[in-house]
């Protein structure tokens, strides 16, 4: 996990980490015990404000791909 | 009448000496004498500026163009801002004073300033204990009068937990209320840029002074006035008892029970409400908020900002970088926010945690058809000892547990003080209104004050 957040750990440091997180999301589980409801229209959400995303490279389209330059050599 | 200029002296004089034992400010800002003193130049022409006079202290996560912000983070601490945060160009506009930029948990995230790379705070009240947290330099700075007020940001308690340990006044305004342009992130649906004040009539003023939508902040809206719940003349104030029952000290309730009287005495009517699932609040913010986080601290990949530390090939500069940049708390943290936020795992904590919201806020709304504001103490108990909780995170989170409700429902909230406890250390009162119910909050915490004077 720590790996999929891009941090790096010192032994110790995983450690401690891995037992504060094992007491931090047995106190979450407490989620479980709410109550389920239907609000009607599925999950609630907050509201997007932002407008759509568009592709400016769009014009470069070739099929399914687009053209980028090239990053790596 | 004294000067700006000489008001701005004053204070930097003050600092100077109280500032080495409360590590309160992490920079004193060398312009502040020659903005003072064009201040004085502008009044001196006519100009009105209601802020004149007001020697802000800023947390260290709102930019001021050309000062470093750094966040409480070493990840951050050669960040030069490359801009003005909204607050901050409002606030200079109306003639304040910024004198420094104050300490604070790394990114916002902690409840003592424990976690801040650059020390902990102290409390102006007991130099053994912490100030509070995220915002313990702002709330030690104006406690010990070492500026007139404070800015700060509140995410789930930041401001209102250590204005109540330090014995001062701290504003949550409505999320949205105030730009977020210029603040550091932390969990954008729950952050907000807050005041402290040594009256809640001086944090009344410079609310007004920073609130507002704006065009930089998507999320910024404030309505007219005729638009908002209004402060009456009479007002009901709920008290959700079943929700303290859930941990205050014995002190903290009785003192608590004293600000009821007080604020019957001048005639507001208090009642028992129930808020059903504000007791999952915490349990919530403890979801949403890392997962938030971990997706805004992503950008601290050693290439954009501040820290860099070589690794062997592009991820393990990453992971350098990060492991070496971050704090102990901010690593649980982002680690927390991904495992939340991960496959298999997404359902069952971070989409769970935004339907508990809904039920949460939804509590909140029902409730204020019926009263005008609710009351709570702000923290379970006065401010802990340095170290005390600092190996306990879960114990930490805990002195959060009656601030995050706010956060989660995304109302506003304020800290007055309501008094010391048997050690002489400051408690709070904390009332919440309903959604742009700034006005209801100011009218109750001011007819408190005179109750309490």
């Amino acid at each position: 996990m720590a790996r999929l957040a891009r941090v790096s750990l010192t032994s110790e440091e995983e450690k401690a980490l891995t037992e504060d997180l094992e007491a931090i999301l047995t106190y979450v589980d407490e989620l479980k015990k709410a109550p389920v409801i239907d609000f009607g229209q599925g999950r609630p959400v907050l509201k997007n404000v932002w407008r759509e995303d568009e592709n400016a490279e769009s014009s470069k389209a070739e099929g399914e791909h687009y053209k980028v330059k090239k990053i790596l050599g | 009448m004294t000067s700006v200029e000489q008001r701005t002296q004053q204070y930097l004089a003050r600092v100077e000496a109280e500032n080495p034992k409360l590590n309160a400010y992490l920079e004193v800002f060398s312009d502040a004498l020659g903005r003072a003193k064009r201040v004085d130049e502008h009044l001196a022409s006519g100009e009105e500026l209601p802020l004149a006079g007001q020697v802000i202290a800023v947390k260290d996560n709102i930019l001021i163009e050309g000062k470093i912000a750094s966040a409480g983070s070493k990840i951050l601490s050669n960040y030069v801002a490359a801009y003005d945060a909204t607050v901050i160009k409002k606030l200079r506009a109306a003639g304040a004073i910024f004198l420094g930029r104050t300490n604070l948990d790394e990114f916002a995230m902690g409840s003592s300033t424990e976690n801040s790379a650059f020390g902990p705070s102290k409390n102006p009240h007991d130099l053994e204990r912490v100030p509070g947290g995220s915002s313990g330099g702002s709330a030690a700075a104006v406690a010990a009068d070492l500026c007139t007020a404070a800015l700060g940001s509140d995410t789930g308690g930041s401001v209102r937990q250590p204005a109540s340990f330090c014995g001062v006044v701290g504003v949550k305004p409505t999320y949205g209320a105030v730009s977020r342009y210029g603040l550091i992130a932390l969990a954008s649906s729950l952050d907000q840029i807050g005041l402290l004040a040594k009256t809640v009539g001086e944090a009344e003023t410079i609310f007004k002074v920073i609130v507002g939508g704006d065009q930089m902040d998507a999320t910024s809206f404030y309505p007219s006035a005729a638009n908002r719940p209004r402060a009456k003349d009479k007002m009901t104030i709920g008290v959700p008892w079943h929700f303290l029952r859930e941990g205050v000290g014995d002190e903290v309730e009785e003192n608590f029970k004293e600000s009821l009287e007080k604020l019957k005495a001048h005639g507001y009517e208090i009642v028992e409400i129930e808020l059903p699932n504000i007791k999952y609040s915490l349990a919530c913010y403890y979801i949403i908020m890392p997962a938030e986080a971990s997706a805004n601290l992503a950008r601290y990949d050693g290439m954009r900002y501040g820290l860099h530390v070589e690794g062997e090939n592009l991820l393990g500069d990453y992971l350098a970088t990060r492991g070496e940049g971050f704090g102990r708390e901010t690593k649980r943290r982002i680690i927390l926010g991904t495992y939340v936020l991960s496959s298999g795992y997404h359902d069952a904590y971070y989409n769970k945690a935004t339907v508990v919201r809904e039920l949460i806020k939804n509590d909140f709304a029902m409730v204020f058809k019926k009263v005008d504001a609710i009351a709570l103490p702000t923290t379970p108990t006065a401010a802990f000892h340095l170290g005390e909780k600092a190996t306990d995170p879960l114990a930490m989170y805990l002195a959060d547990i009656f601030t995050v409700p706010a956060n989660i429902a995304g109302t506003p909230a304020i800290s007055v003080p309501s008094g010391k406890n048997s050690e002489g250390l400051p408690l709070g009162l904390q009332l919440v209104a309903p959604w742009w119910g700034e006005d209801i909050i100011f009218k109750i915490g001011k007819d408190f004050e005179r109750a309490i004077s």
